[in-house]
């Protein structure tokens, strides 16, 4: 995006038509499709060989079905419609509890690291320390407080979303240039401009680096969650599936979550991508 | 003496909240803040401890820290040869097999552990395969990072300076891989700590994710609280461990590398 916006002005300034950098985007494109056919081949390859070597007994297929079967029976069981409705429970007390703790960490982060420094200090270990506590440990102990339920997966969710996003944003808002801030009080900005001039855009980047973390933690532990104990969602139907013996459905689910966590991965990755290009391009065109 | 008292004060500004929140812990349920029954005062988490014995809980962590040490060791050995033969001597395959390999490492790794009970059979081989593969990924990725960002200058220098390829590998490459490594196997570390006890709530006859799963069974609440409480003490001590091999080895290095130039 750096690239083309100063491309584009040096076209402009050179009295070229913008002809040319068009053609930079569509080959760029290209680029793009060509590196993904070229990595989808060895994809591909991996399920040809997995479905080659079970039809010639290589592997035992009541243990390891071929991808054929995997793939229809997760087929059968997107036509009943239960695969849709456990992913749709899944994800959204994911997004309940990661909207939750980005409403409430990303607040609390910028608080903590601008105003409240004193405050922040004390309580940064100690906050060290209780984001380092094991998830999985703490899945009885949220039982205990909350039931068994949406109520404690989303407690769950928003406990282990929000420690990212707290010390991004408070890695965030330390990037920031002392200068800058200097600068910005010297040409008379208040409390309000400077927060929402200065501090903000700043500390933008940081943020999304955390919020793209957090929606993969938060995508990762739902599931683990619901197969520590639940009756309802993607985890649930996994375990479910594999305490009934219905071997090809399991590595279907299982397939399922991978591509689902990969296209969660790549949307954040290009939100994250965003604001950082955002941020530099600002930076340039100062 | 004002002075040193504010020193002190400052030092230990972390410790106070720290404290505050055990008193917390032991006051609130005490007086009605919290029900006993789901949160009982810290005083009776330390009973139960005592009454566990420091033994049995000592046999319980070294049982996870075995399979943890058996785990990722296995998956270092494995990992860092392909991740130096994948970043070093052929990039193409590297970049061939890249998308294939960030997909299988996508797959959360306790949800493999119903499928290897299925393979192998409840035991000690799933939870091993389990904590391999949440290590195997961070590893090789980083290893494969550090190599391919070893500087080319560095290698060509050394090259006209007539080292042979092996001693390229050990005096170039390794050390210019070694800081991004140690970051993959600091990730791997945390990642299978945490995939341990996922695993081991999950199925298995010993160790910290077993002590929860059981006691929350049995509706021992105070155990619980315990056995979370030592993960997390447990969980502390391998990060601060390895952190400690980090700086050490870092240190050598840049005292190395001040040498050489």
């Amino acid at each position: 995006m750096i690239k083309q916006y100063s491309y584009s002005k040096l076209a402009r300034e050179n009295g070229e038509t913008l002809r040319t950098f068009n053609t930079d985007a569509v080959k760029n494109f290209f680029k793009k499709i060509n590196s993904f056919l070229y990595g989808s081949i060895a994809i591909i390859l991996f399920f040809l060989s997995w479905e080659a070597a079970s039809n010639y007994d290589l592997l035992p297929s009541s243990v390891v079905p071929p991808p054929t079967r995997v793939i229809a029976a997760l087929a059968v069981s997107f036509k009943s419609g239960e695969l849709v409705y456990h992913m749709k429970i899944s994800l959204f007390r994911a997004m309940l509890g990661f909207l939750l703790a980005a409403f409430i960490s990303i607040p609390m982060g910028f608080l903590l690291g601008t105003f409240f420094k004193t405050f922040e200090r004390a309580l940064l270990p100690f906050l060290r320390m209780l984001e380092k506590l094991n998830p999985f440990a703490l899945f009885p102990v949220f039982m205990i407080l909350f039931g068994i339920g949406n109520v404690e997966k989303i407690a769950i969710i928003f406990w282990v979303a929000q420690w990212p996003l707290l010390f991004n944003t408070i890695a965030g808002t330390r990037s920031i240039e002392t200068n800058m801030i200097k600068a910005a009080r010297s040409m008379g900005a208040n409390k309000k401009v400077l927060f929402f001039k200065v501090i903000l855009p700043a500390a933008v980047p940081g943020i999304f680096t955390g919020v793209k973390i957090s929606a993969q933690v938060s995508f990762f532990m739902i599931i683990a969650s619901e197969m520590a104990g639940s009756s309802q969602g993607l985890g649930w139907y996994y375990l479910s599936s594999s305490q009934s013996y219905q071997v090809p459905l399991m590595y279907g689910i299982i397939l399922f979550i991978t591509v689902l966590s990969v296209i969660i991965n790549l949307l954040f990755t290009r939100l994250e991508k965003h604001f950082l290009v955002w941020k530099e391009s600002s930076f340039q065109s100062n | 003496m004002r002075r040193l008292l504010l020193k002190i004060h400052d030092r230990f500004i972390s410790l106070y909240i720290i404290i505050a929140f055990f008193v917390l812990w032991e006051v609130a349920p005490k007086i009605g803040w919290a029900d006993p029954n789901f949160v009982p005062p810290f005083s009776r988490i330390v009973a139960e401890a005592r009454k566990l014995t420091f033994l049995r809980l000592f046999i319980e962590a070294s049982v996870s820290l075995k399979r943890i040490f058996i785990g990722f060791t296995a998956a270092s050995i494995v990992a860092l040869p392909v991740g130096f033969i994948l970043g070093g001597a052929f990039p193409k395959l590297e970049k061939f097999l890249k998308a294939l390999l960030k997909f299988l490492s996508q797959i959360p790794p306790f949800i493999l552990f119903p499928v290897f009970v299925v393979v192998f059979g409840i035991g000690e081989k799933g939870i091993y395969t389990v904590i391999f593969w949440s290590a195997f990924w961070p590893v090789m990725f980083t290893t494969v990072a550090g190599v391919q960002g070893v500087d080319p200058l560095l290698i060509k220098s050394a090259r006209s300076m007539g080292a042979n390829n092996i001693t390229i590998f050990f005096k170039v490459i390794i050390p210019g891989a070694l800081l991004s490594i140690f970051t993959g196997m600091k990730t791997a570390m945390t990642m299978s700590f945490m995939m341990l006890i996922g695993a081991e709530t999950l199925g298995a006859d010993s160790g910290l994710g077993w002590l929860i799963h059981n006691s929350q069974s049995m509706g021992f609440i105070p155990r619980i609280y315990l056995a979370v409480i030592l993960i997390a003490g447990i969980g502390l001590a391998v990060n601060y461990t390895i952190q400690w091999l980090e700086e050490n080895i870092i240190i050598w290095k840049e005292a190395g590398h001040d040498k050489a130039i």
